[in-house]
């Protein structure tokens, strides 16, 4: 349980950097080693497993938190630490509000999803989309459309996750989600709708996603990573644990969130595929790897549900790491114009490298880590039966045109020139830029090739959290 | 029961008042809202929950008066005539869909699942019929206020109620911010435009 402090480090150093926050170079290296001082002790506590006083112990178990979710805690962390490093040699002048904000909103999110209690969690949900809005807005100009565009739209959402908070506290007459009991199957489908329609908003899916696009494109890159890599899985192993912790999850609910599922992998498949700007690009190709989460959610089996889990992990790295390697590209070039790229790879190839490690592992090319949770999801949806097995052989062609995307940016990006074959200059790109690429990049490999002890980790998971 | 249908009835007055008026009016009728519910907290014997209700259930509405102040109301999307159309439409269809799924609910709690059912639709009402940044936030308010009467029906405690309000005083706040701010860069609150900023 010890380990659980180490997620309030973040928040504590938020705090500090609000003092300092007239330093804004300061305020960027404190940042980067209070979230390097929690990685380590997380990872630390992880391996030794260091024993805590039953004081502590009682504490966190009164403030709604349980070590059983650190497995999904623990990269928000390590993310975290990425995201904040890259922000040092990315965001030149980061002014007031720009570290301590993004503290708090990894705190926030790597705390949310070990919450048990729903109080709680409603409190570390709001804190990270208020945070997030003013985040957005960072950057003034047209990050104001998209800043209104979020906050309006997620604050919509908010109220139904709100309501739905409300009917579950209500009618289990308890806070704590471990201690459901059973309620009328027809509450469950209020509940399930509206949990679907508010954390359905924040993950993105269609036909609430319009707020995606304009805010990934809009909020600095690093913002933008840590929301799709990182928010957006934490919002769907949220929504997986209070839409199973009402048990029976009603097989209505489930194929209504298949079906929803697929056409979100559709439209953003079909829309990534069409962009011209990178970060366009790549916030479509987020809401299509919520369609296939919401799509291991839609067949909830026990299997399903674990690879899901290791599908959100996985995209928290592999969509991490594109959205830095965007980063790379744009602080290099200045460019974001997919057609005004090209021929990077002889200028950046640590980060064509990373680029094309990211995009063959969300698409779920063997033996990356992307492959072997996409199949667990589609084994799973074979094995339910049902329509399942059809609705799964939709959901591989609906990632097609996604992998076709993919390759067609990076063809664009690094190889092809235009007419006079000369790849834009490039400046220097600095270590805390480099270095999280390329751990991202190992790690996508690596959790490809020896994914036993996650698939170990994410099957005891699914199993406890269908109360098994 | 009759507590609830007497207030309910003047909650789905004041919610289709923030259909009809104009931003500042509609500031009113959400405090009217707020402060009615406040009341019926308070009749319920919830002594803190209506205290809670009463001293940050007034802030939403005095924020938005301000902003209100600081800004201009663009013109509305829909006429006067369109909107009442809407509003008895929208309470019709609300009260066919809460008879339709009555069934399904505690027979003693018929009050209350009709005026939580219009309270939705006129919330939804709001949203979806209005230009106005401020109008969207107070359609966002009456289905918070959904919250905290669910809260107050069910098993409520203090301080679930205490994070809903000051959360939503947080969320108006910062919509109320960026309605300024826009209104300054873009000299409209208009969200139909300043969705569109990219052309």
């Amino acid at each position: 349980m010890y380990i659980i402090y180490t997620l309030i480090i973040p928040l504590v150093v938020a705090v500090i950097c609000a003092f300092l926050s007239r330093n804004s170079k300061m305020c960027a290296y404190v940042a980067g080693v209070g979230m390097t001082i929690s990685a380590v002790l997380f990872t630390a506590d992880w391996y030794i497993s260091t024993s805590a006083t039953t004081y502590l112990d009682s504490a966190a178990a009164a403030a709604g938190l349980s070590s059983s979710w650190l497995i999904v805690a623990y990269p928000v962390i390590i993310i975290g630490t990425f995201i904040t490093w890259f922000s040092l040699a990315y965001i030149k002048n980061a002014g007031r509000i720009y570290y301590p904000l993004l503290l708090v909103i990894i705190g926030a999110t790597a705390t949310a999803v070990i919450s048990t209690n729903l109080v709680t969690l409603y409190a570390l949900l709001e804190i990270g989309t208020l945070s997030t809005a003013i985040l957005v807005m960072y950057r003034r100009g047209r990050a104001f459309e998209a800043a209104t565009k979020f906050i309006i739209l997620n604050s919509i959402g908010s109220s139904f996750t709100l309501i739905a908070l409300i009917l579950m506290f209500v009618s289990y007459g308890t806070s704590d989600i471990a201690s459901f009991g059973s309620i009328p199957s027809n509450t469950i489908l209020l509940i399930s709708l509206f949990l679907l329609i508010g954390l359905g908003t924040k993950i993105g899916i269609v036909p609430m996603h319009s707020w995606v696009p304009d805010t990934y494109g809009e909020s600095p890159i690093p913002v933008s990573a840590f929301l799709a890599g990182t928010v957006k899985g934490a919002s769907a192993f949220i929504l997986i644990r209070l839409l199973f912790a009402m048990h029976p999850a009603l097989d209505v609910v489930l194929l209504f969130i298949s079906v929803t599922a697929l056409l979100t992998v559709g439209v953003g498949a079909i829309m990534a595929y069409t962009q011209k700007d990178l970060k366009r690009f790549l916030a479509y190709s987020s809401i299509e790897q919520a369609g296939i989460i919401l799509f291991a959610i839609g067949i909830g089996s026990s299997a399903a549900l674990a690879g899901g889990i290791f599908q959100i992990v996985n995209n928290m790295v592999m969509k991490t790491l594109l959205f830095l390697c965007v980063g790379a590209i744009v602080v290099a070039t200045k460019k974001r114009d997919i057609d005004s790229l090209g021929g990077l790879v002889t200028k950046m190839p640590i980060v064509a490298a990373g680029f094309l490690i990211g995009a063959l592992a969300l698409s779920g090319i063997p033996p990356l880590s992307g492959f072997v949770s996409e199949y667990m999801i589609l084994q799973a949806g074979f094995q339910k039966g049902g329509y399942y097995p059809a609705l799964s052989v939709v959901l591989l062609v609906l990632t097609l045109p996604m992998f076709a995307a993919y390759i067609k940016v990076f063809q664009r990006a690094f190889f092809a020139t235009d007419g006079s074959g000369e790849a834009p200059d490039v400046s220097y790109l600095s270590i805390y830029i480099i270095i999280p690429i390329i751990i991202l990049s190992v790690l996508c490999v690596l959790m490809g090739i020896f994914p036993t002890a996650i698939i170990e980790q994410v099957n005891n998971l699914s199993i406890a959290i269908l109360g098994g | 029961m009759e507590t609830v249908l007497a207030f309910g009835i003047f909650w789905v007055i004041f919610a289709s008042l923030i259909v009809f008026l104009r931003d500042k009016w509609a500031a009113l009728a959400l405090l009217a809202l707020n402060v009615t519910i406040a009341a019926f907290i308070l009749v319920e014997n919830d002594l803190v929950g209506a205290g809670l209700k009463a001293a940050i259930g007034v802030l939403p509405p005095v924020i938005i008066l301000l902003t209100a102040a600081r800004t201009r109301e663009p013109t509305p999307r829909f006429s006067v005539a369109t909107l009442t159309v809407g509003t008895f439409l929208t309470i019709a269809l609300s009260c066919l869909a809460a008879f339709l799924v009555q069934s399904q609910f505690p027979v003693e709690r018929t009050a209350e699942t009709y005026v939580l059912f219009v309270l939705f639709g006129v919330a939804f009402l709001v949203i979806s019929s209005q230009r106005s940044v401020l109008k969207l936030l107070l359609g966002i308010l009456i289905l918070e206020n959904i919250g905290t009467l669910l809260l107050a029906w069910g098993t409520g405690t203090a301080l679930f109620a205490l994070f809903t309000e000051i959360f939503v005083v947080l969320i108006t706040l910062t919509i109320a911010i960026i309605a300024v701010i826009d209104f300054a860069e873009y000299d409209t609150i208009d969200s139909s435009k300043l969705i569109k900023l990219r052309g």
